[in-house]
């Protein structure tokens, strides 16, 4: 079977790399054709409190701890789901999901409610029908809301967990495989272009 | 020229209110000789705004009769053209509106069939290409971007939550003004100072 992803910098295409590409493509060039991801204090506390979504066993700090206990325990946790349109990979990781109540489960850390989340949801909700051909029940996000201390440090606003319902329709969801087949066309002649001009890229081999 | 006239003539204006100002800090009001001489003082205030107010509209008026002329002038002529703006905005929302109801309508069918399992998702994927809203149109020599403004519209009052309730204050007012009784609302007097006209 083609690899239809072949030359492309990653073998899916993943929710991050759309919203990236959505931002702006010289963000997407740095971050996936170039490999500059820079790290943010932001993006440090985000990882460090998906993990201790993840192991919720695991001790983590204080500060940490007294988010997680606001947010309900799920029996799945990071879970990987693939699925392809026409043909095109596509990968996503849920936070945190119930199978037997067909609950799928996000975590968000940030100093504001953003509108991106949907697109994330509505692509895990591609994701959910594609692998078990009926549409999630419950898509369920938790925003653990940061701010900026005196000293212009990350942290959380410690009572301020907020659980938000999304409803994604099945229109919403297929609208959403046009968006990924543009996303993927995209990227392609992004890669093509640079390709052109620079000779190879960083991840031909 | 003129501007360096109407400068000079606000001079003594100046130095007075500076004076005027430095009376009203050092005013203590305690007894009713103190508030006698602070009437005095207030007088002063009044009377010096009121003169150059009076000059500031008397130089202010040829302006605003250029301004009064220009908006007779060009006013209707604008309003013509803002007409037609939104007549065409009219009738172009009203086009897209249709093409989207259409294209929702195909839409949800296309999703059953795919809930259904008659059609898979990319063959819907490929039908469903064209059926997105349209963001923006484009002539032979301009466009126009179709803009969404989010917009809530209260469709039970009943169920509002009370601290989105804002108080009707003209109403109130006139209401306990015929002296009708508002529950959590009372009619207390609040003084003001304004100057004795002789």
């Amino acid at each position: 079977m083609k690899n239809v992803m072949q030359g492309m910098p990653r073998e899916h295409i993943s929710w991050s790399q759309i919203s990236s590409l959505k931002w702006s493509v010289e963000s997407y060039k740095q971050s996936y054709i170039y490999n500059k991801r820079q790290d943010s204090p932001y993006l440090t506390l985000g990882k460090a409190f998906a993990e201790a979504m993840e192991f919720r066993d695991k001790k983590v700090p204080k500060y940490i701890d007294v988010v997680r206990r606001q947010i309900p325990d799920f029996p799945e946790k990071e879970v990987e789901m693939k699925s392809d349109v026409g043909g095109i990979p596509i990968l996503g990781y849920y936070d945190a999901m119930d199978i037997k109540k067909g609950l799928i489960v996000e975590f968000k850390t940030g100093q504001k409610v953003s509108p991106s989340w949907r697109g994330q949801l509505t692509l895990y909700s591609l994701l959910y029908f594609q692998n078990y051909n009926k549409m999630p029940k419950e898509i369920r996000l938790y925003w653990a809301k940061t701010k900026k201390n005196s000293n212009d440090q990350i942290v959380f606003s410690k009572d301020d967990v907020r659980e938000f319902k999304f409803y994604i329709p099945l229109e919403e969801v297929l609208l959403f495989t046009v968006e990924i087949r543009k996303a993927y066309k995209k990227i392609k002649e992004l890669c093509e272009y640079e390709r052109m001009q620079f000779g190879s890229l960083p991840f031909d081999k | 020229m003129e501007n360096k006239k109407v400068e000079n003539k606000l001079v003594p204006y100046q130095k007075q209110a500076g004076l005027l100002l430095e009376e009203a800090n050092a005013l203590t009001i305690k007894t009713e000789v103190e508030i006698k001489k602070a009437s005095d003082v207030f007088s002063e205030v009044i009377s010096a705004q009121e003169k150059i107010q009076v000059e500031k509209e008397r130089l202010t008026a040829p302006a605003r009769e250029i301004l009064d002329w220009a908006n007779g002038v060009f006013n209707p002529l604008i309003a013509k053209f803002k007409f037609s703006e939104r007549l065409i905005k009219s009738k172009m929302l009203d086009f897209d509106k249709k093409q989207e109801d259409k294209n929702k309508k195909k839409l949800a069918k296309i999703a059953e069939k795919v809930a259904e399992g008659k059609i898979d998702i990319d063959k819907a994927s490929k039908k469903i290409e064209d059926l997105a809203p349209v963001k923006s149109y484009a002539g032979d020599i301009g466009g126009v971007q179709i803009r969404q403004n989010r917009k809530p519209v209260i469709t039970d009052l009943s169920k509002l939550p009370r601290k989105y309730l804002k108080p009707d204050s003209t109403l109130i007012r006139q209401d306990l003004f015929k002296g009708i009784k508002i529950p959590g609302v009372e009619l207390i007097i609040e003084k003001t100072i304004a100057k004795k006209r002789a």
